[in-house]
């Protein structure tokens, strides 16, 4: 560096104050007394200057701002705007967020009833489309039957549904026997007639219900068996004494279509009381005809008491019962015994139509009044309840049977008071589990006559069947459909049409099942009669005879339901009856199956008293005291296998609820969509506003901030609620859905929240609608707070599953007193009655020495015993015993077990009397060309 | 109104002035040094009225202290070329293209001197721009800003020694471009 560099360079320095205070004053001594130095420095300053104007830059006065505030001095009120504009800013976007988050909030819940309604409407779109098949029949199908099948199209919202229904009838192999085209009615019902004949042994049908685009189907296993023959047994008396001979007669015969099998081996046996087997009649059996026949001495140390001659047509062939007494003069203690179980206060019961006592509706009750032995007692009597109230006067109207109406309350006791018959019978308690009843529009039909009946229903979620069936085997069956709930737990009524089969005839078994059980639950049954189509007229004549013979003769003529004559087979019995006066008439139910009610002397209203009383003991496990003359009765009523039902519900259940999801697919597809574009126009919108909040375009801070924070809040709600939407849980209800079509009733609902609705759960965890009065899951119209809600008719009312609480077991009380009443109202009461000229007399019965249950004066105990022993000493009782064993000396009179008759189908037969008074009771059976007839006459003095 | 109790000798004519007005008088007296030196700290003349304009903001919402300061020019400098500082790294500054030759004529320039001038200015400031950051800064706060090197040491956070270092570096950098020109 030279001299002049470093002069310039401290120079330089100097100018801009980096010489320290001592170099500085020697520099301004030389630049003061140097010339050279002085020049140099002005050069250096000019220098300098020229560099500050560079490091300076002149521009355009600037106009410098404050925001909002321009001058403090000029406006005063200016340092408080920003605050308050800040303030409105915040405030406005404040409000607007609380405006976007109701306007979500509200668009959400006016969406989410959107969606409700729509998912309503959908579901009841869908369950409208798909059809659901029920198809019932007989469990076992008849060889030489016509068997019927019901078929039930409806679809989910439980309404008949109009489809095109075809079937399809295959073999075990899968061959196609039968496909046809079934008309369908406005109830949604087709029929299917199947011929035995055209039956395969081990078979399935196969029937598809199409509506629309939609269609489903359901097969039920068709078995057929042969015919299941029945052989009828005839006795030549009904009582016999030891050492008498007992002759019998028995056809086997194809119960439906009336065909005698002439081959039957048929094994008789006569059994004891406790069924021990006494004898095998077999070596003395004849054949002639189809007719076997034989007779049997009774021993003469028989015992007294009640003996049965069993007959079975072939191993397969259901053994068919015959009773019959075995009476022996008896000492004056058994005399006394028999005569105090005759002389005992009427004893009743009583026999609800349809089997059970049911609360709050008008109930049909049949009644029997019979003492000690059996034997009918009429009466006159009054339906009373716990205080005495009367509500009904009844009378025995025939054979100690008749019946009354009554509409019981649940826990109220009612009783059956006759004073002259000095009896007093609790009825049975009208239970309030029962539920259902079943009433015969009329119990004795006429020939081909389909069977109506009435079906009364507190639960409206019973699957009802009614099943018609004879000789054990099912002759039709109805679904029972109620139209509409009845408000208020009011009962459910419809009236069903069972076509019968056309073989079907006599007594007919009509039982009321419950399908929501496995097996079928039989809730209420009883008899009906239908007699046949094909029948002999027997026609007997009593010919005149001489005065001095002793001697009946009697002109037979068989005729066919035309008039026509025609030949036929005849078993004849004559038989005394100077003791049977005061037997029950018996009326042999088994006949009703090939003889019309009339030919037996039976009048309608005879015979619906008849079957009104008859005990069906093994369909509702109850077990009315049996008399020894109603078993004879009972055994005409086989048991039988309820009938087959099948339905599709599941797998239409299945379909529908696929449709459904595939709907909600759709819906929150469209919602993704809906979400896509709002994430995206949010998006864009916060982009914007950065981007303007960047430029600076839109002014303060404090506008876009707010602005900012309003978009992103709108977003994130946006998404919080889309997202809410589309992730809900898709809701199916089970099926069945129906539709509320009654009258407005109040109910309690549950949120629909509370319903399980995924439709994979257990059915029984469901809630019922029940009675009306149990929760239930509710549904758009019903969806809301628990409470009481009043529905209208077209409100949708979504059902689930089956009942969760089963009844109890079906049991009947049947006991007719309870201890505390006999002591009240029987306790040192002397009673009386009188039946049948034998006298009146009574007993106190006392608390402890009352029966157990139900049998009001059923057995005499050893106290009252007793004092019958006293009255019956008192009386001369050696004549009547003796009268008695004379009387029964010579029974029967005349015995034919096989008599055919000419071609024009006329017969006579010659009989000796014992003496001219003689009365004798002649029975008549004819059988042959598929037909049977009988006659029973009483002839003599 | 808030008054300056304590006026800075600098400024004789606003000493009684409210501290708001007297704020803006400043920022209109020493509005070339400041838009100067923010110039070259930013690159371009509308980056430099902005952040003048942002400086003066921030200057604005401090106006009460405007009465406590002693040397109200350094303050200003300080709030300058902070503000100038913060624009020219943020990220939006960075991917401005810098403007050096932007116009710097003073509108009272003829055209022939303007010419001239125009010319050395265009050196001299070129040079000024092409110093070290640091050299730039305390060229700047020294000559614009009149900033005593203690006070520009104190304003930097760095010694006074190097204050001064990096201040004979950017003369002895500056005084060779001027002996060009």
């Amino acid at each position: 560096m030279t001299t002049e560099d470093e002069l310039e360079q401290q120079l330089w320095e100097y100018v801009y104050g980096l010489l320290d205070a001592e170099e500085a004053r020697a520099l301004e001594v030389r630049i003061t007394s140097e010339h050279d130095v002085a020049r140099a420095y002005a050069e250096v300053r000019q220098r300098a200057d020229l560099l500050g104007r560079a490091a300076r830059l002149e521009t355009a006065p600037l106009k410098l701002r404050t925001g909002a505030v321009a001058s403090p001095a000029a406006t005063p009120r200016a340092e408080r705007r920003p605050a308050s504009l800040r303030m409105a800013t915040w405030l406005a976007a404040s409000a607007a967020l609380v405006l976007v988050t109701l306007s979500l909030y509200g668009g959400s819940m006016a969406f989410r009833l959107r969606d409700e309604t729509a998912l309503v409407q959908e579901e009841r779109k869908l369950a409208a489309e798909f059809p659901r098949l029920t198809v019932a029949g007989p469990a076992v199908a008849q060889r030489d039957a016509h068997n019927l099948y019901c078929v039930c199209v409806e679809n989910l919202n439980g309404q008949p549904a109009q489809s095109e229904v075809r079937y399809a009838l295959t073999d075990r192999t899968g061959q196609v026997l039968q496909e046809r085209t079934l008309a369908v009615d406005d109830q949604g019902q087709a029929r299917l007639t199947l011929l035995g004949e055209e039956l395969p042994a081990d078979g399935r049908l196969e029937v598809w219900a199409k509506t629309g685009a939609k269609q489903s189907s359901v097969a039920l296993d068709v078995t057929c068996v042969e015919p299941q023959e029945v052989t009828f047994l005839q006795l030549d008396q009904t009582t016999y004494v030891p050492g008498d001979t007992l002759r019998f007669r028995a056809v086997t015969v194809a119960p439906f279509s009336g065909k005698i099998n002439e081959n039957a081996a048929v094994n008789v046996r006569l059994l004891s009381q406790e069924g021990e087997a006494l004898s095998d009649l077999s070596a003395q059996q004849d054949l002639e005809r189809g007719t076997h026949f034989g007779a049997l001495l009774l021993d003469t140390a028989l015992p007294q008491g009640d003996y049965a001659l069993v007959a079975q047509g072939g191993p397969a062939a259901d053994p068919t019962v015959s009773s019959f007494q075995v009476m022996r003069g008896m000492s004056t203690d058994e005399y006394a015994e028999d005569l105090v179980e005759q002389l005992t206060p009427a004893a009743i019961q009583f026999y609800p139509e349809g089997g059970q006592l049911i609360p709050q509706v008008e109930n049909r009750v049949y009644f029997f009044a019979h003492n000690g032995r059996g034997f009918p007692v009429d009466l006159q009597a009054k339906i009373v309840d716990s205080n005495r109230n009367s509500f009904a006067d009844v009378s025995t109207e025939f054979a100690g049977r008749g019946y009354f109406m009554l509409r019981p309350d649940a826990r109220e006791r009612y009783e059956l008071v006759a004073p002259q018959a000095d009896a007093i019978a609790p009825l049975p308690e009208a239970s309030e589990n029962a539920r259902v009843t079943l009433t015969a529009e009329r119990s004795v039909l006429s020939a081909g006559e389909p069977l109506r009946v009435q079906v009364t229903s507190l639960d409206p979620e019973a699957q009802l069947l009614v099943s018609a069936s004879a000789f054990g085997a099912t002759m039709g069956q109805e679904l029972v459909r109620f139209d509409s709930p009845q408000p208020d737990n009011a009962p459910l009524q419809t009236a069903v049409t069972v076509p019968l089969a056309e073989e079907a005839a006599g007594v007919i078994d009509v039982t009321l099942y419950d399908y929501r059980q496995t097996p079928p639950k039989p809730l209420a049954s009883r008899l009906v009669c239908r007699p046949p189509a094909r029948y002999w007229k027997v026609q007997a004549t009593e010919q005149e005879v001489s005065e001095q013979d002793f001697t009946a003769c009697w002109s037979i003529q068989v005729k066919d339901e035309a008039g026509a004559k025609a030949p036929a087979t005849l078993g004849i019995s004559a038989v005394a009856i100077a003791t049977s006066e005061a037997d029950d008439p018996l009326v042999p139910l088994s006949l009703l199956a090939y003889v019309p009610p009339h030919e037996l002397g039976l009048s309608p209203e005879k015979l619906d008293l008849f079957l009104g009383t008859t005990a069906r003991t093994s369909l509702l496990g109850f077990a009315p005291q049996p008399t020894a003359k109603s078993t004879l009765v009972s055994t005409t009523t086989e048991s039988h296998a309820p009938p087959a039902l099948v339905d599709n519900l599941k797998e239409v259940e299945t379909q529908y609820r696929a449709a459904i999801v595939a709907w909600r697919d759709a819906q929150q597809d469209r919602l993704h969509r809906l979400a896509q574009m709002i994430l995206l126009g949010s998006m864009v919108v916060l982009i914007a506003l950065a981007l303007l909040a960047m430029l600076r375009a839109t002014g303060s801070p404090g506008v876009w901030i707010p602005a900012a924070a309003c978009s992103l809040a709108t977003l994130m709600l946006s998404t919080v609620w889309l997202g809410a939407r589309i992730d809900r849980p898709i809701e199916v209800a089970a099926r069945p859905l129906k539709t509320y079509a009654g009258p407005p009733v109040a109910i309690d609902a549950l949120h629909a929240d509370d319903v399980d609705v995924d439709g994979t759960s257990d059915p029984s965890q469901y809630r019922m609608f029940g009675a009306m009065k149990q929760p239930m899951g509710g549904h758009g119209a019903i969806a809301g707070a628990p409470g009481n809600l009043s529905l209208g008719r077209d409100d949708f009312l979504r059902f689930d599953g089956n009942a969760a609480a089963s009844l109890p077991p079906y049991l009947l009380n049947w006991r007719f007193a309870l201890e505390d009443r006999w002591s009240t109202s029987l306790a040192a009461k002397h009673r009386s009655s009188q039946t049948d000229g034998f006298g009146a007399y009574g007993a106190a019965m006392t608390p402890e020495h009352a029966p157990e249950a139900y049998a009001l004066g059923a057995m005499p105990t050893p106290a009252n015993k007793r004092s019958y022993r006293n009255l019956v000493e008192s009386l001369d009782w050696t004549d009547q015993v003796a009268d008695i064993d004379s009387k029964r000396t010579v029974k029967t009179l005349y015995w034919n077990p096989v008599l055919k008759t000419d071609a024009e189908g006329r017969a006579e037969i010659r009989f000796s009397l014992p003496q001219r008074e003689t009365r004798y009771r002649l029975t008549i059976f004819a059988h042959g060309n598929r037909r049977f007839g009988t006659l029973m006459r009483t002839s003599g003095k | 109104m808030n008054h300056c109790s304590r006026p800075s000798p600098d400024e004789p004519a606003v000493e009684s002035l409210p501290c708001a007005q007297r704020l803006e008088e400043a920022f209109a007296r020493w509005q070339g040094e400041l838009v100067g030196t923010l110039y070259y700290l930013v690159g371009n003349v509308e980056d430099a009225r902005d952040a003048l304009q942002e400086a003066f903001i921030k200057a604005w919402r401090q106006r009460e202290k405007v009465a406590e300061v002693e040397n109200l020019k350094a303050w200003l400098f300080r709030i300058a070329l902070n503000t100038g500082r913060d624009l020219r790294e943020s990220a939006w500054r960075r991917k401005r293209q810098a403007l050096p030759e932007d116009s710097a004529c003073p509108p009272r320039c003829t055209p022939l001197e303007g010419l001239c001038d125009q010319e050395e200015l265009m050196l001299l400031r070129r040079a000024i721009a092409e110093l070290r950051q640091e050299e730039q800064e305390v060229f700047l706060l020294r000559q614009n800003g009149e900033m005593t090197y203690e006070e520009i040491a104190l304003l930097l956070e760095i010694p006074v020694g190097t204050v001064k270092t990096r201040m004979r570096l950017a003369v002895s950098k500056l005084r060779a471009a001027v002996a060009e020109v």
